[in-house]
């Protein structure tokens, strides 16, 4: 018995020696290690875990290639994820662990705007360069953190470009904002109060669902009770979407609604076809889209991605897939063009130099504060699930 | 405000269904089975497969639901619930919160973060009745829970195995003194409440949504009906659910961010005045 120990111990040990050189090894290559903080499991999970796979099939193809050039050196790019379930509480102890023990170079999150506003002044304060692809609170980009990018659009632009939408397309005079009862909405309903009366429309009330509703009748009680001429469906999640879609049928409400991004995605539409289907029937059914819709057309532009994609996860991309690939190869983008991994250099070849060529947009930059000047496509959803685009509403259009 | 009740109603018939499952175990075995949520999503699942993918009737895909989430239950009787027997509550509640973290991040890895939709194959448009309206989706999660509690009843009154529960639930020294098989009682009692998930899956999931968290908003809400109605009792059930669907139903009248509240001051309330709930027996 004894001796079986010692033979263990002996092979534990000497496979030990033989790993040394093999780290050190590993080690001494050039490596450029991006941080992801995002919710990776729970139901939130929709809202990072399909970007972040969409990093992972980037970088087995570039590490694959060879690497990453900057400054005529080849990288390795290697991506660390932690799980932050869309909580602030998890988040920041993710991001200290990202900078303190893994080095990271630059971190890509967080999701959830009050993730986001916690890794912040964490990232800043330790002059990491940090990307959000879904966050859109305002109070993200403010002279305090001149490392933070948004490579998305805005609560801001979402809700002007949404209610412009209603009062210039849909001629609605009254409105209503229908959505989960967390701060993203009342922001949503807050800018939908201001800007429904610069278009000419009224905002007749928010119906807000509790955060663990199985049940939203009483919200569409509430609708039909008021009866707005079109409600700003501000639903994002998509088993809340199928959700809000069987109650806007069963409940028979009349008004034209309007859906946030995921309201166009493939997926969504397949699961809710028939209630989808028999709202645009009715020509209730619109939406925005924080890019242009050709970027979410399997068969389109970027077919190639969804193939790939779709090969190694078995499941198609998503909306948020197409988002966190962008805020990879912007980042990847501003470390080549810097030349360098000094964050600083990085931080000022992204907002001065790089313009984005990814999957959603080609050719836009990032401004002074470290938004990515991107548009909201407004479209009509045909009843065959096809769309209809309508305009473009980008930061130039709201009303000064 | 009476579309309001009347909606409250129909959609209580979904957590009475939830709190039978909970309380057909602690009634007899004093197991707060914090499991059953992933057992909903189970149920909710394998509803979807077999209507959607396989392309069969709801109802039988109502059916495979109780059938696969009972056995699940089962299993977990035997590989668990024994292991564990006669523990403090806080053991058990800990063992099946590692259950449903097992079973919820399976089904994650397994069908990723997509949602799906089942459907039940009714009619969506809502029926008109003096100016209120009652969706046929909704008036058949009042069905099948009516359905489940006259079933119950029937089971616990007047068949040998549901007898033999009551004896057990009384006192189950004598119950076995008397003949009655303890084991074969666990057993039965551990398979209707995987039963009763899997129906209150198949009702959740085509009420809302399948995703692989799905489980634990009914789990919450059956444990304030099962507080609200007194552990362990069915009638308290029946009460404590109706009761939370007209006050989840009536808080849209109450300011955002209160009306949450609602179900859970009423909840501690219960707790300190009356924590025998309406019908139960003290916690």
């Amino acid at each position: 018995m004894k001796n079986s120990v010692k033979k263990a111990l002996g092979v534990f040990v000497g496979l030990c020696i033989l790993c040394i050189p093999m780290a050190g090894w590993a080690q001494s290559g050039n490596v450029l290690k991006i941080g992801i903080v995002g919710p990776l499991t729970t139901g939130a999970a929709m809202m990072c875990l399909p970007g972040y796979q969409a990093m992972q099939l980037q970088v087995k193809k570039i590490n694959g290639a060879g690497g990453w050039e900057i400054g005529g050196k080849k990288y390795q790019v290697e991506l660390i994820a932690y799980d932050s379930k869309m909580d602030p509480k998890e988040a920041i102890p993710a991001t200290k662990r990202l900078i303190n023990r893994d080095k990271v170079n630059a971190i890509i999150g967080a999701t959830g705007n009050a993730e986001s506003l916690a890794v912040a002044p964490i990232a800043n304060e330790a002059k990491i360069p940090q990307m959000t692809y879904i966050s859109p609170t305002e109070l993200l980009l403010t002279p305090q953190h001149p490392y933070t990018l948004r490579a998305t659009d805005t609560a801001k632009l979402e809700s002007w470009a949404v209610c412009w939408l209603m009062a210039q397309h849909l001629k609605a005079k009254t409105i209503m904002v229908f959505g989960r009862n967390i701060e993203y909405v009342r922001e949503h309903g807050k800018y939908a109060k201001e800007n429904a009366a610069r278009y000419g429309s009224k905002m007749l009330g928010e119906a807000i669902y509790p955060v663990d509703s199985l049940d939203f009748t009483p919200q569409m009680n509430e609708i039909n009770n008021l009866n707005p001429e079109a409600i700003y469906a501000c639903v994002y999640i998509m088993d809340q979407c199928i959700q809000s879609a069987k109650a806007f049928v069963e409940k028979g409400v009349k008004a034209k609604i309007v859906g946030s991004d995921m309201w166009c995605d493939a997926d969504f539409h397949k699961a809710s076809s028939a209630h989808l289907k028999q709202l645009a029937a009715k020509d209730q059914l619109y939406a925005y889209i924080g890019m242009p819709i050709e970027a979410i057309n399997p068969n389109g532009p970027n077919k190639w991605f969804f193939d790939e994609y779709k090969a190694m996860f078995k499941e198609p991309p998503t909306g948020v897939s197409l988002q966190g690939y962008d805020a990879l190869m912007l980042f990847l983008n501003g470390f080549k063009a810097a030349g360098t991994t000094d964050s600083q250099k990085v931080v000022e070849a992204l907002k001065t130099k790089v313009a984005v060529d990814g999957l959603q947009y080609k050719g836009q930059k990032f401004d002074a504060r470290g938004q990515l000047n991107v548009a909201e496509t407004l479209v009509k959803i045909n009843p065959d699930l096809t769309f209809t685009t309508l305009g473009k509403f980008g930061f130039e259009d709201i009303p000064k | 405000m009476i579309q309001q009740i009347l909606d409250g109603i129909l959609m209580g018939g979904l957590y009475v269904v939830v709190a039978l499952g909970l309380t057909s175990l602690f009634s007899v075995f004093r197991v707060i089975n914090l499991a059953h949520g992933a057992l909903i999503m189970v149920g909710a699942y394998i509803t979807f497969f077999v209507t959607v993918g396989a392309g069969v009737n709801f109802f039988f895909g109502m059916l495979a639901a109780m059938a696969v989430t009972g056995a699940l239950l089962l299993i977990v009787e035997r590989v668990v619930f024994r292991q564990i027997e006669g523990r403090s509550m806080l053991i058990q509640m800990v063992a099946t919160m590692a259950i449903t973290m097992i079973v919820e991040s399976g089904a994650l890895l397994l069908f990723r973060t997509r949602a799906r939709s089942i459907s039940t194959g009714l009619p969506d448009a809502p029926l008109m009745f003096f100016g209120l309206d009652v969706g046929p989706q909704r008036l058949l999660l009042l069905g099948v829970a009516l359905i489940v509690v006259f079933a119950l009843r029937a089971l616990y009154k007047h068949t040998k195995i549901g007898l033999a529960t009551l004896a057990v639930a009384q006192n189950r020294e004598v119950a076995t003194a008397l003949g009655v098989d303890p084991k074969a009682v666990s057993m039965f009692n551990f398979y209707l409440s995987g039963a009763l998930a899997g129906i209150a899956g198949s009702l959740l999931g085509a009420a809302t949504a399948v995703t692989p968290a799905m489980g634990v908003a009914p789990l919450i809400k059956g444990l304030i009906v099962i507080v609200l109605g007194g552990l362990g009792s069915v009638g308290g059930c029946i009460a404590g659910g109706f009761t939370l669907g007209v006050l989840d139903s009536l808080g849209a009248f109450i300011p955002h961010g209160i009306s949450e509240a609602v179900p859970f001051i009423i909840f501690l309330i219960f707790l300190f005045v009356r924590p025998t709930g309406f019908f139960g027996k003290e916690i």
